[in-house]
């Protein structure tokens, strides 16, 4: 890693914390998830700013060539995290069926009490 | 009556329907359509009680439309139900035979275009054998023994219609259903019964989709297989 690209990382480390950090001012987050995003911004400020960190990352993994050691931290993290999405999609999905269904059903009820009370009136 | 966009046909059926089946409530479930399905099944039989309409706010597809059908119909303590399509496909006494095919103790009742020696309609060469495929994996995991896996006009006796309303599969959901059924030990019955090709709109399942389509079917037979009844997504109470 040579000095250019270094800082690059650091900016662009440090963007995507503020950038996590707004998106907790605006609640536009749920808690866990910013707990998250944090500490993965967290990590990749970590990383970029203490190069001796992923050669000895890299070492424990027994990886000969340091950046390799990062590629396979974050496709395994970018995998679970993709994975965990995937699986609250489906299951905010089966919430929303479970709603929609009682509301149609809801809405048919009133409906029916509406046009009984009607009748009764006239 | 599950439908989606049938503003062209959902008069005529709900019509036929109350004309064959007089004394039968008929719930017409929108499936979050973008016409006017809903006006045209509310407007044809006027002020008529036994003819409701379900909106749903949003298109679930034909397993959630059909489910809010059988919910609806596990709440009010129906005896029996039909399942119809919204496009015409199945003459109101193709419904009315298959309905009256409960009497014989089975609890699903499926209308079949293949059992027996039936003509009419029987859908394109390429659906029959994935139709017929579906159909021999379903045997092939331990299923009930169906030709006409796919059929959309099937009735339900108190009983199948319980255990459907809170376990209906989504997508593509016949030939899952029917092994749902099969495994809880419900008796399945083929009864041959003409149906018709659909009069207007298009069939949802696109030539591309059709290869999806086997696909989700068969994983979610051999997913049923694997996991069985121990995951339940409903919560519904009888009345």
């Amino acid at each position: 890693m040579n000095f250019d690209i270094q800082v690059v990382a650091i900016v662009g480390s440090i963007a995507f914390l503020l950038l996590v950090m707004n998106d907790l001012r605006g609640r536009r987050l749920q808690p866990q998830y910013s707990i998250l995003w944090l500490v993965l911004a967290g990590a990749t400020l970590v990383i970029s700013l203490w190069r001796q960190g992923l050669e000895i990352l890299a070492h424990l993994l027994r990886i000969y060539y340091p950046p390799a050691a990062l590629f396979v931290v974050l496709f395994l993290v970018l995998f679970l995290l993709a994975h965990h999405l995937t699986r609250e999609a489906s299951h905010a999905n089966q919430s929303l069926r479970a709603v929609i269904q009682d509301c149609a059903l809801l809405r048919l009820e009133l409906e029916r009490l509406q046009s009984k009370t009607e009748t009764s009136e006239t | 009556v599950p439908a989606f966009n049938e503003e062209g046909s959902i008069a005529a059926v709900v019509a036929d329907l109350q004309a064959e089946l007089p004394d039968t409530d008929v719930l017409v479930v929108d499936d979050g359509s973008s016409d006017q399905t809903a006006e045209h099944a509310r407007r044809c039989c006027g002020r008529n009680q036994r003819v409701m309409v379900a909106r749903l706010s949003a298109n679930l597809g034909i397993g959630g439309a059909v489910q809010t059908g059988l919910r609806y119909a596990l709440r009010h303590g129906y005896d029996r139900v039909v399942q119809v399509d919204g496009d015409g496909q199945h003459p109101a006494a193709s419904a009315r035979v298959v309905l009256q095919r409960l009497d014989g103790g089975a609890d699903v009742t499926v209308g079949s275009r293949f059992a027996g020696s039936m003509r009419g309609f029987a859908s394109t060469p390429m659906r029959r054998v994935g139709i017929a495929i579906i159909s021999w994996a379903l045997r092939f995991l331990g299923g009930p023994s169906v030709l006409d896996t796919t059929s959309g006009l099937r009735a339900f006796s108190r009983r199948a219609v319980a255990l459907l309303a809170v376990r209906y599969p989504s997508d593509f959901p016949e030939p899952e259903s029917l092994l749902i059924l099969h495994r809880a030990g419900y008796r399945i019955e083929e009864v041959p019964v003409p149906m018709a090709a659909r009069r207007h709109g298009n069939s949802s399942i696109t030539r591309l989709g059709s290869a999806f389509y086997m696909a989700r079917v068969l994983l979610g037979l051999a997913l049923f297989r694997a996991t069985g009844m121990n995951t339940t997504a409903f919560e519904e109470r009888a009345p």
